[in-house]
């Protein structure tokens, strides 16, 4: 008896519990998931709000274009705020805010702005507010890096401006599409200052409807835009971080449109026919470093040894699973620079090893190997075959796995000899990134690569206006850092990759890794 | 309430003020010898040295250490946690929003797992050695033993993608709420489970019970009101630390269900050595626990009537 009755207050308290959960889950009418299975055809009905819901890895932290912190601020950014100078899907400049511009002097251009354009909370769009916007973007810590050139902005008149730049600046025209050198409000600029962060008024396709942090932002379509109208009426953006949740909110019809499905996936979604999978060219590299001023690596016969043992065809088929792409163009993605012929290693074990037995190796030798983890995709198992593919030629690879923030700081102290590292060609200009990464003395030149040569081509290169010029320095300092100093080993090129249900059409990813949804629909 | 009672507790708060200033200078310290550099963190690898330099100026990092460390200890004890790095808004403010959304979830994980955890373990001791005992401490062995990680995504799989009863993150309404409070209840209500039950095997082969049960009184009025009894201070003291681990945030659950709680918003605070953020829940975690074994301590008195705090 007594076993019963206690067999009773546990069932009952059981039954309490769920039907706490349960009454209150059921109090509501919320949207059972079931209802927006893609495998359901849509119902006829009268036209309805065409909503888009993104679901991305990792939510943006602010909406200031000037003093963005990451890659997904620039991506919800980019759905308001537009810049002088556009680009369109093969990566090519066209006008945007501007309609057309020149350089007077070297030091001195003329931008003149499109006519009729409102900003979505009245204000027209004018000199003025580039003025106020380049002027702001320049001194911002963030924005200083993009266009920090500047030095001001003369409005000729409502529709003329001319910038002032500190030094000739080449790149100009890159630069100023990068959403960093986004045009915001003058009058949301004066009322909100910094928290133009939460309040962004922009010229753009969507405007911005309601953000709650850590749960959702919504953008509603600019019925005023001067462009093309955006076919959608809204976008809905959530952050989950975890891949598989992700995918599952995919399939459970919870989202229409998620980033980066997990790799291993991707083929099982391709064959699925309710689903697409979006994948494009991203302008962004991954790379083996070697510390040449290390004592080992000093001697260029053991960097050109390790250079011709790294076969980044396997990397690329076995780790990446297809998502990435071999460094075929070398340390420049082929998206910001097409090089010919590129600076490429050929895969040679054997002359690997003998070239370090002349280096004074014939027995082989030991060396760090230090990589972040889930910085870059798989970029620790890269590392490990990395390790292995050395092996095969005599070097012993000892690998450390960082925390980005301490691995930033270790690679600084430059006590690594081997180290994994990648690079966003954000303005589709290489010279930001070799600047960065490889010029003398630089904080993030962690190779200790240093060459005048070298540096004096780079700034020949950011002075020089003309692009075929600029391809021709780039071309010849791409072949110096690989094929002349073996400072790099380039490894592989990252692709955009999205999924969505095949009820949405028209995404196109850019190679700066924004979301394009000019052409975007849902049916 | 009982007497004396009022004095401890205004004892153990006061207490409690050193004690948070003590755990925020050693955390305040230990960030100091963190591997990383904030303002270079923040602003990535596109950052000249003169931004950097910028940064570390609009950040306070370019103040002695000594001029820091007061600042954010009078902060402190002005209430005023400092802003954001990261999203440029008030401590104060972020905390606000994910602390409500990780106590829901933690509170109805704890009461789930306190309610069928102690049923369970008193019913599993009663029954010593029967096929209803060895079936619970098994599932209770895999309960303790299971990841979190995969738990959620296992729950996620089935109700939301062979059901499609319930969504598969998010947070909003009280359906978002059962997979992670389900999640989250799992590993204490094993240890809350395994606890009562090894506890009321200790309390019922004692000598008192058997006279309670000698006297003629029915098993259930001895199990409730003189074993249980006697057999709750450890199954409470632990029910209070696995609050305070709950309410500290479950990161693993956090990520997997996408709830924005404050264990997802301290480590990506870590990550991106945004101070601010890490000190104040650092100092929040500690204010929980002292708040939580305060409460723990004071419901002894209501269990045993020897334990008292008036002298």
């Amino acid at each position: 008896m007594k076993q019963r009755q206690l067999l009773a207050i546990v069932v009952s308290a059981l039954v309490l519990i769920s039907m706490a959960l349960a009454g209150c889950g059921g109090s509501k009418p919320a949207a059972p998931p079931a209802e927006t299975k893609p495998q359901q055809p849509a119902a006829p009905q009268p036209p309805k709000e065409k909503v888009l819901r993104i679901s991305i890895a990792a939510e943006h932290l602010t909406f200031d274009p000037h003093n963005y912190k990451a890659g997904p601020d620039v991506v919800a950014q980019a759905l308001i705020i537009e810049t002088l100078v556009g680009r369109d899907k093969d990566g090519n400049r066209v006008p945007k805010l501007a309609t057309s511009w020149k350089m007077l002097d070297p030091k001195k251009w003329e931008f003149k702005l499109r006519e009729g354009v409102k900003f979505t909370d009245g204000t027209p769009f004018d000199g003025k507010a580039v003025k106020v916007s380049l002027e702001r973007s320049s001194k911002a810590p963030r924005g200083s890096g993009f266009v920090g050139f500047v030095e001001s902005v003369d409005v000729v008149d409502p529709l003329t401006v001319v910038l002032n730049l500190k030094t000739p600046f080449g790149p100009i025209l890159d630069n100023l599409s990068d959403p960093v050198a986004g045009i915001v409000s003058p009058a949301a600029l004066e009322k909100y200052g910094d928290d133009i962060s939460k309040n962004p008024v922009g010229t753009g396709p969507f405007k911005l409807l309601e953000w709650i942090p850590g749960d959702r932002t919504v953008f509603v379509a600019n019925t005023e835009y001067w462009g093309k109208k955006p076919a959608l009426d809204k976008v809905i953006m959530r952050a989950i971080p975890e891949e598989s949740t992700r995918l599952m909110a995919l399939k459970s019809g919870e989202t229409d449109l998620i980033e980066n499905p997990a790799p291993h996936e991707v083929p099982n979604l391709k064959k699925d026919p309710n689903f697409t999978v979006i994948q494009t060219p991203r302008a962004r590299n991954v790379w083996l470093g070697m510390n040449i001023k290390d004592k080992i690596l000093s001697n260029k016969k053991v960097r050109q040894a390790i250079a011709l043992a790294v076969d980044e065809e396997t990397i690329v088929s076995s780790v990446l699973e297809g998502m990435g792409r071999v460094a075929d163009n070398g340390f420049i993605p082929p998206e910001v620079v097409k090089l010919s012929p590129a600076p490429s290693y050929e895969y040679n074990p054997t002359k690997a090893k003998q070239l370090l037995a002349e280096a004074g190796y014939p027995n082989g030798l030991t060396l760090n190997l230090w990589t972040p983890e889930n910085r870059y995709l798989r970029d620790k198992q890269v590392c490990e075959v990395i390790a292995q593919q050395l092996q095969q030629v005599g070097i012993n690879c000892k690998i450390t796995v960082m925390e980005w923030g301490s691995y930033l700081a270790a690679c600084g102290r430059h006590e690594q000899q081997l180290y994994l590292m990648g690079w966003g060609f954000m303005t589709g200009e290489p010279a930001q990134a070799l600047r960065q990464t490889l010029s003398t003395g630089n904080t993030f030149n962690y190779t200790q690569y240093s060459d005048p040569e070298f540096d004096e081509l780079l700034a020949k290169a950011e002075q020089e206006a003309d692009k075929v010029k600029r391809a021709s320095y780039y071309q010849r300092m791409a072949e110096m850092i690989q094929t002349r100093d073996f400072a790099v080993v380039p490894l592989y090129y990252m692709y955009n990759s999205y999924a969505s249900t095949s009820k949405v059409k028209g995404v196109y990813l850019t190679p700066n890794e924004l979301i394009d949804l000019s052409e975007a629909t849902i049916e | 309430m009982k007497k004396g009672l009022g004095k401890y507790v205004l004892i153990r708060l006061v207490g409690a003020v050193p004690l948070l200033l003590v755990v925020a200078v050693i955390v305040f310290v230990l960030l100091q010898y963190a591997p990383g550099d904030p303002a270079e963190l923040m602003l990535g690898m596109d950052a000249t040295p003169e931004n950097v330099a910028q940064m570390r100026v609009k950040m306070g990092l370019d103040k002695p250490l000594h001029v820091q460390l007061l600042r954010f200890l009078a902060g402190l004890l002005r209430g005023d946690l400092g802003t954001s790095w990261q999203s440029g808004r008030p401590v104060a403010e972020e905390i606000g929003r994910t602390l409500p959304v990780t106590a829901y979830v933690s509170f109805v994980a704890i009461v789930i797992s306190s309610v069928v955890g102690v049923l369970v373990g008193v019913l599993s001791a009663v029954r010593q050695y029967s096929l209803v005992d060895n079936i619970v401490r098994v599932v209770v062995l895999a309960g303790v033993s299971m990841p979190v990680f995969w738990l959620g995504l296992m729950l996620i799989v089935v109700f939301s993608g062979f059901l499609g009863v319930l969504p598969s993150s998010g947070w909003g309404t009280p359906k978002h709420l059962v997979l992670p409070a389900v999640t989250l209840a799992t590993y204490p209500l094993a240890m809350i489970t395994r606890l009562t039950r090894s506890s009321m095997l200790e309390v019922i082969r004692q000598d008192y019970v058997r006279t309670a049960r000698a006297k003629g009184l029915s098993m259930r009025a001895v199990i409730v009101h003189h074993a249980l009894q006697n057999a709750f201070i450890p199954v409470v003291t632990v029910i209070g630390i696995q609050f305070g681990v709950l309410l500290a945030g479950a990161v693993l659950t956090e990520s997997v269900f996408a709830i924005p709680g404050i264990g997802r918003l301290t480590v990506a605070a870590v990550f991106a050595r945004d101070y601010p953020v890490i000190r104040a829940s650092v100092v929040l975690t500690a204010a929980i626990f002292v708040l939580i074994n305060l409460l723990v301590d004071i419901s002894y008195t209501y269990l045993d009537p020897r334990i008292r705090y008036d002298n």
